[in-house]
């Protein structure tokens, strides 16, 4: 369907809505305080041991109240920073309180578009930071990819990629 | 389909850029949801995005199918039959595909009610609710026997046991607990009583016979266990020559399972039983049928003493047409004579049950097609006689409490009777029903039960069955189940005659105890054994029938001609109520998918109508639209005409399931057996001088010449196909699989269970009667029902019409956004997100399959509940269409990806193929010349829509085989 | 023959024209008030649609068309005339052209603007219309250069272009001539219009060359672009209108309706701007001969249609559609067109009646039904009896579909009334080239003319 001849004029275009993009979302305003930076950045715990279902279905998955308590039912508190361990006092109380956090969301495609996560991560073995940028790195994760249409082909276009991606419309859109 | 968040503010600029400013802002697409809630604790067998089956059972008829119910992130979105169950065989009906918006209906109680002084229900916590009642059955119970009755529908389980223990323990009598089956076939099992010496249902085994005759039992449609019998008789169709299965239909109107039939013998209305003992007379003459069973032959004299002239006279045939029907029975046996049915159920039903009873016995097929002690007789229905002495024992004021359980009496019965006054005289009524129905109007006391797909419960339809009902889904409302209800209220009785476990799990354990021994093979521990039963639907083992003995002298007394009906006064018709699959018996509100989906035979919705003849409207200045003021003695109504030539001149026809047909219905019963007699009546009919606009799906209901549906014969057993070599363009490529459908025609039935699997699956917005009076149904697949080839020529054909997804699709080209495009497995796609709405596409559509979102659909809450989360939710302004359930194809294929191995035949079955009964629908990958699809398609039967077009469809429709005319 | 008497008369003809907008008084103004009302109407009607969806509308299925696109290959077909009139007549060099070629272009600007309009506005989507232009997007999507939609994008935009330009460079020269008698904001406006016109030989030089080039250019557009449009229909599978002989007959019938809403304007428009002897009845005696003529052609057409269509076996379906629209539920409109169309045109073979103004207009307002049912008839009956005759459907417009089609004439008739007041209705310029010729050879003209 995509015109071959405006490729360079349309690619051009979607780089630059990248770059505003990624430049200009700032991270929502999330209702609790949790620092991706410290979790998978000082500490090094691996993505899906957190978003479980990454590798299992279209969805990653917010890890669960269940989750979050297995480990903090032993990191409770931080007496050399004053400041985490004011958080981990905050986190506690949410833990006690059993109800659970409801997350700003950062990443979403329209209702229309059927994306998988499992296909990406799982069968095109892509890395998450290729899409979700060094999320190790932020204490509050932003969008660092636009997400559009144009974006998804850029990848899928690709001549490496050619009977692998799929570039039929509904291969997203059913 | 509201769009990226980025995106909204353009968008709401270009609408308000596209109209006069202040029309644009009313219609910018709904925020989306920007919150993620995670789990507390996860469930470990969900997984977000990926479906989750359970096994359970159909409870909309006694047939009680299996199904499977598909779940998505811990909701029911889909329901379809259970494989493993030997009744449904994979297979739902259009009721049991409707069953699922009970659950998420808007209407639904949400919790117990009581109705207060100012005669409004206000609520009220179960534990004052069951103290209440309690309260009342004690008193109740103080008053002596029978002050106490229960109503339920036919509760062959745990359900069941619990209501007579709870009744025994209030020390009820036999009679206190009456079970209503409007539809039961009450006449057959007094006949099989009468003859045969136990009042059991039989069992047939369509596919071994090779004649069927139906005698008014409309067996496609609602007798007995319709989805068994419909692919029991598909087994012998789709062959040309003497191996297929004939289907000869025996009534005054030609219904729908009529026009499967190939034959219509058109008796007048209560003609039936005229015919029945003329060919069981033509039978056992000497030199007619060589073999005759010995069991009928003392029969001989009586029946011969029988004047043949005068039953064909009064049957409304003539003799050659016994001669024929004879000779065919008596050349192709085995045969099944089946009926009566609610359409012949008239004042001698029992003995028109009795006659084709023997009229079976003496063809040899009792045993072979037609078996006995099959029926576990758990729970019977009570006649329709018991139901009447119990309205008129509340009518008397001698009931103090009445519990109804999944009854509708007030919605199913002859308004004649009263039941709504009856009702009236009872202090205290008590209904368990969770929608609201005519019967619950009256109740004082609301305690809604679970959804079937809420609740425990087993039901046992046939030895040999145990299906085994288990929620699906955690309750959307606070709702208890009926039985786990009574259970506790024996805890709160003082001192029950039986002690009663509290809980519904462990009575249902308990007799897990017994009912699962034929499976569990002296295993210790049933629990093991229980949850497999779960896990398959249920416990499933081999039963054999049972001979059974003719008692000759009883059999005598059903052989004396039937008293001569008088002649019909003057401008009176005879009076024929006939029941409909979506339609239905009228018990309780019908889920909008089957108001909205059309008749089979009328292709009419959302209302009930009257049928004349083409003949008789002609006569009475009537055409359809027309609005008809029929009386009976019982009551009058006012129906639109439908003009339908597949009727006697002399009869006038209604369709049951609605109150129209109840005001009109005398209310007589058969005595043989107590059971109403919906045949026999008569009325007048009288033009009311108004007309409204008949929802109507069809345009014309001829193919005006132009052979669109074919047909075979032995004579000519191929279709003759067009030359279609030449081709102008490259044909689209289809590197990996070409997806095709084949659906035969000699199968389908026009059952329309297709229809609704694809409203369930597609999230097909219901439009409602006015726009099905504009044409504007949104339903992907239809049954184009032609009643003949050209005007005036009654000849029906079915055909499915949904997208042919052609491979030179004429939709394609002239879409000027590529909306509308050619997958590359030869799927032709829809695009809703870049579809803008011109139209065009459906313009050039030969098929007038693709339907436009005139309006913005709301799915209230909790309908939105039952949506498919695999299929887009349409916006208004876009074209939509058939997607051979494209979120099916690319779960399989995505399956098939992750096992490392190519999809295999069979793997892909669209919600329509599915669900058939008549597994007419065949799906799969024409690229494969060995799949099921392309071997089909490949036979002499195989023929397009519109072939001479060039349109080149994936869809193959294999011709219906016909002998003769109907 | 002397030159002062010519000039005299240059200055009478300029005089006439320039005092257009002073003639137009509080009849003019309540035209406009009606023109603006049933715009609004209209405006309405389609705020409604917008709103709601197009389920307002009686539109159902298999009838997905209905009077939106019979409008809009309605006002296509008017704005035929201008194009003809002005480039094909003056390539021919018929004289009785010049009169009234300047009214004729008007319409064609304003006939295409309102028949662009439709296109979008029977959209489900209207604010996705700019998915129809083909433009770079991060989508990597184009528009489907087979659809004949996509055509039409481009038929009916080039030809709004080129006839506006056409209309403009033709005003250039009356413009200035008026703005050297004019003033105020008017003598602003001429000045612009004129587009620094001086009148000098190398300007009149340019001019009549681009003039000439202009009328090239344009010729091919009146074929063109209705050809185009009936390929909307030819193009498709659906009985009725899958027929080769579409773009001509769409030509014609173009034309027709064209030409007749010419006359039917130009008749009142004469009398009350008093321009009665500038439009004479000489030059509406000719275009009354090209309404019959073209009306044979369309006759022939309707003819050739049936006709063919008699030739397949009964059961088939071009042929059914095609008897459907004489006896089915819609043949009332089918005659009624008939009439209109063929009947009454001929009745202008007798010279009695195309000399009598009356009945000139009355025939002239009927052709204009006539048109519109024509088109009515060819979407409308077509789609209602497919090949499928379980889909047959009725359509029978809502008052919605209606408030939209009197809207367009609505706005039609308010820019053109609008424009009234300031574009002149004759040219001034080529008159005095006639007045000067006519002055030479004498009472001539019918002659060059017929």
């Amino acid at each position: 369907m995509s015109g071959s001849g405006a490729r360079p004029a349309a690619l051009l275009a979607a780089a630059a809505g990248a770059l505003v993009l990624a430049g200009a979302a700032p991270p929502p305003q999330q209702p609790f305080k949790f620092s991706h930076k410290v979790h998978a950045g000082d500490n090094h715990i691996g993505c899906t041991s957190c978003h479980v279902y990454v590798e299992r279905g279209p969805v990653a998955g917010v890890p669960s109240m269940f989750r979050c308590q297995g480990c903090h039912k032993f990191v409770k508190e931080d007496k050399d920073n004053a400041q985490l361990d004011q958080e981990l006092k905050a986190l506690r109380k949410v833990l006690d309180e059993g109800k659970p956090v409801e997350w700003a969301r950062v990443h979403r495609v329209p209702d229309h578009v059927y994306f998988t996560h499992q296909r990406h991560v799982v069968t095109a073995k892509l890395e998450c930071k290729e899409c979700h940028g060094e999320v190790e790195k932020m204490d509050a994760v932003r969008q660092v990819s636009p997400l559009t249409m144009g974006w998804c082909l850029e990848c899928h276009q690709k001549p490496q990629n050619k009977g692998k991606a799929p570039t039929d419309c509904w291969a997203c859109h059913k | 389909m509201p769009g990226d968040h980025e995106g909204v503010s353009r968008r709401t600029f270009l609408r308000i850029a596209a109209t006069a400013g202040a029309a644009g802002a009313a219609c910018s697409p709904p925020a989306l949801p920007q919150k993620l809630i995670p789990f507390l604790v996860p469930p470990d067998e969900i997984i977000p995005g990926r479906p989750l089956f359970y096994r359970t059972v159909c409870r909309e008829c006694p047939a009680g199918c299996g199904v499977t119910a598909r779940t998505r992130e811990g909701r029911a979105v889909k329901l379809e039959g259970n494989p493993e169950d030997p009744i449904g065989g994979g297979s739902l009906c259009a009721r049991g595909q409707a069953s699922i918006q009970a659950l998420y209906a808007p209407d639904r109680l949400d919790g117990p009610r009581r109705r207060g002084a100012d005669g409004k229900l206000a609520p009220i916590p179960w534990d004052d609710a069951e103290e209440a009642l309690a309260a009342a059955l004690t008193a109740a119970r103080e008053k002596g026997p029978g002050r106490i009755r229960l109503l339920t529908r036919s509760e062959p389980g745990s359900a069941g046991a619990v209501q007579k223990a709870l009744l025994r323990g209030l020390g009820g009598r036999e009679g206190d607990r009456v079970v209503f089956e409007p539809f039961d076939a009450a006449p057959l099992r007094a006949a099989e009583k009468a003859l045969f010496g136990v009042a059991q249902l039989p069992v047939h085994d369509l596919a071994q016979a090779r004649t069927v005759v139906a005698f008014g039992a409309d067996f496609l449609e609602t007798w007995l266990s319709p989805v068994e019998l419909t692919r029991q008789l598909s087994q012998g169709r789709g062959r040309v020559g003497a191996e297929r299965t004939r289907l000869l239909w025996v009534g005054p109107r030609m219904s729908a399972t009529g026009m499967s039939a190939d034959r219509w013998i058109r008796v007048r209305a209560g003609g039936e039983l005229p015919l029945a003992l003329a060919l069981l007379r033509w039978l056992v003459e000497p030199g007619h049928l060589p073999d005759l069973a010995p069991a009928v032959r003392p029969l001989s004299p009586r029946l011969a003493a029988l004047d043949p002239t005068a039953l064909v006279r009064r049957a409304g045939v003539r003799l050659e047409d016994v001669d024929a029907l004879g000779r065919e029975l008596v050349a192709r046996r085995p045969s099944a004579l089946l009926g009566p049915g609610v359409a012949s159920q008239g004042p001698e039903a029992t003995q028109l049950a009795a006659v084709l009873l023997l009229a079976n016995v003496a063809l040899g097929n009792v045993g072979r097609t037609v078996l006995h002690g099959l029926d576990p007789m758990e729970d019977p229905p009570s006649s329709f006689a018991d139901v009447k002495a119990l309205l008129d024992d509340c009518a008397a004021g001698k009931v103090d409490v009445l519990l109804v359980h999944h009854a509708d009496p007030a919605g199913a019965l002859p308004a004649a009777l009263g039941a709504g006054g009856a009702l009236a005289k009872v202090p205290l009524v008590v209904t368990f029903a969770s929608l609201p129905d005519a019967t619950g109007a009256q109740a004082h006391l609301h305690l809604p039960d679970h959804h079937t797909l809420e609740a425990f419960g087993e039901v046992s339809p046939r030895r040999g069955i145990v299906a085994l009902g288990q929620p699906v889904m955690t309750p959307l409302a606070d709702t208890r189940a009926a039985a786990q209800v009574l259970l506790e209220l024996a805890g709160r009785l003082p001192q029950p005659a039986t002690p009663l476990p509290g809980d519904l799990w462990e009575f249902f354990q308990a007799r897990a105890e017994v009912f699962l021994k034929p499976v569990a093979a002296g295993a210790t521990d049933v629990r093991p054994v229980l949850r497999t039963a779960q896990e398959r639907g249920g416990a499933y083992y081999e039963a054999a029938p049972g001979p059974v003995a003719l008692d000759a002298s009883a059999a005598a007394r059903f052989l004396a001609p039937p008293p001569e009906a008088p002649p019909p006064r003057t401008g009176e018709l005879d009076l024929l109520f006939f029941p409909t699959t979506l339609r239905g018996d009228g018990q309780g509100p019908r889920p909008t998918w089957l108001d909205e989906v059309s008749d089979t035979v009328t292709t009419v919705s959302w209302t009930a109508w009257a049928e004349l003849s083409t003949a008789t409207a002609a006569r009475l200045g009537v055409v359809a639209g027309d609005v008809l003021a029929v009386a009976t003695r019982a009551g009058r109504a006012e129906l639109p005409a439908y003009v339908y030539p597949g009727l006697r001149d002399d009869v006038i026809a209604v369709p049951l399931g609605g109150p129209e047909a109840l005001a009109l219905l005398p209310g007589d019963t058969d005595p043989a057996s107590g059971a109403l007699a919906f045949a026999g009546a008569r009325a007048t009919v009288a033009k009311a001088g108004r007309r409204i606009d008949l929802p109507v799906l069809e345009g014309s209901p001829y193919q005006e010449g132009r052979s669109i549906v074919k047909n075979v014969s032995a004579a000519a057993p191929a279709v003759k196909r067009p030359d279609l070599s030449a081709r102008m363009y490259p044909e689209p490529p289809h590197p990996v699989h070409r997806w095709a459908m084949a659906i035969d025609l000699d199968k389908c039935t026009g059952c329309n269970a297709c229809v609704v699997a694809c409203y369930a699956e597609n999230n097909v917005p219901v439009m409602g009667r006015e726009a099905a009076v504009m044409g504007r149904q949104m339903g992907w697949i239809r049954i184009e029902r032609y009643l003949g080839p050209e005007r005036g020529k009654l000849r029906p054909d079915f055909l499915p019409m949904l997208c042919q997804h052609c491979t030179n699709a004429p939709c394609e080209p002239v879409c000027p956004v590529y909306a509308t495009y050619h997958t590359p497995e030869g799927l032709n796609a829809q695009v809703y997100n870049r579809c803008v709405g011109t139209r065009y596409c459906s313009n050039n559509c030969p098929y007038k399959v693709r339907t436009f979102n005139w309006r913005d659909t709301k799915f209230v809450r909790p309908l939105d509940l039952q949506l498919n989360p695999d299929v887009t939710v349409r916006s208004k302004g876009v074209m939509e269409k058939c997607t051979f359930c494209v979120q099916r194809i690319r779960y399989a294929e995505g399956v098939a990806k992750d096992e490392n191995r190519p999809v295999a035949d069979g793997e892909v079955t669209p919600a329509c193929a599915q669900t058939c009964p008549a597994k007419a629908i065949v799906f799969g990958d024409a690229n494969d010349p060995a799949s099921r699809v392309s071997r089909l398609a490949a036979g002499p039967r195989g023929f397009n829509a519109l072939e001479e077009i060039n349109t080149r469809p994936a869809i193959t429709y294999l011709a219906r085989v016909r002998e003769e005319d109907p | 023959m002397s030159t002062t008497s010519t000039s005299a008369a240059f200055a009478q003809l300029q005089d006439a024209v320039a005092a257009v907008p002073r003639r137009l008084g509080r009849g003019y103004w309540v035209l406009v008030g009606l023109a603006a009302s049933l715009l609004l109407w209209g405006a309405w009607c389609y705020s409604i649609i917008v709103r709601n969806g197009l389920g307002v509308t009686r539109l159902n299925r298999p009838v997905m068309w209905g009077n939106l696109i019979t409008d809009f290959v309605f006002w296509v077909g008017i704005a035929h005339s201008g194009t003809l009139i002005s480039a094909v007549l003056f390539l021919f060099r018929a004289r009785f052209r010049t009169a009234v070629y300047r009214v004729a272009e008007m319409m064609t600007v304003f006939g295409v603007m309102t028949a662009g309009l439709f296109p979008v506005f029977h959209l489900g989507r209207p604010w996705f219309a700019y998915w129809l232009f083909p433009y770079p997007n991060q989508r990597h999507l184009w528009p489907n250069f087979r659809s004949p939609l996509a055509w039409d994008v481009f038929a009916v935009s080039t030809y709004f272009i080129v006839s506006t330009v056409f209309l403009f460079v033709g005003i250039g020269p009356d413009a200035a001539a008026l703005r050297d008698v004019a003033t105020g904001w008017r003598r602003r406006a001429y000045g612009l219009l004129s587009l620094g016109w001086h009148g000098t030989d190398a300007q009149w030089r340019h001019y009549t060359r681009a003039y000439l080039f202009f009328a090239a250019f344009a010729t091919p557009l009146v074929v063109s672009v209705h050809s185009v449009v009936s390929w909307d229909f030819a193009v498709s599978l659906t009985p009725g209108w899958h027929s080769t002989l579409f773009p001509p007959y769409f030509v014609a019938g173009a034309i027709l309706s064209g030409v007749a809403m010419v006359i039917t304007i130009l008749i009142p428009l004469r009398k009350v701007l008093r321009l009665t002897d500038i439009i004479t009845p000489h030059h509406l005696d000719m275009l009354a001969r090209l309404v019959l003529f073209v009306s044979l052609i369309v006759t022939y057409s309707y003819s050739v249609e049936i006709g063919l269509s008699l030739r397949s076996p009964p059961s088939d379906p071009e042929r059914s559609t095609l008897l459907y629209r004489a006896t089915g539920a819609y043949a009332p409109l089918f005659w009624l067109m008939v009439t209109c169309n063929c009947v009454g045109p001929m009745l202008l073979a007798v010279r009695k009646v195309r000399t009598s103004i009356p009945a000139l207009l009355a025939i002239c307002l009927a052709v204009n039904v006539g048109m519109w049912l024509e088109r009515f008839n060819i979407v409308v009956t077509s789609l209602s009896h497919d090949r499928l005759p379980f889909s047959w459907r009725l359509y029978f417009p809502g008052w919605i579909e209606w408030g939209m089609t009197f809207g367009s004439f609505g706005w039609f008739f308010f820019w053109f009334l609008m424009s009234l007041k300031l574009l002149p209705v004759v040219s001034i310029a080529e008159m005095k080239e006639d007045l000067a010729h006519a002055r030479h050879v004498g009472a001539g003209e019918a002659a060059h003319a017929g």
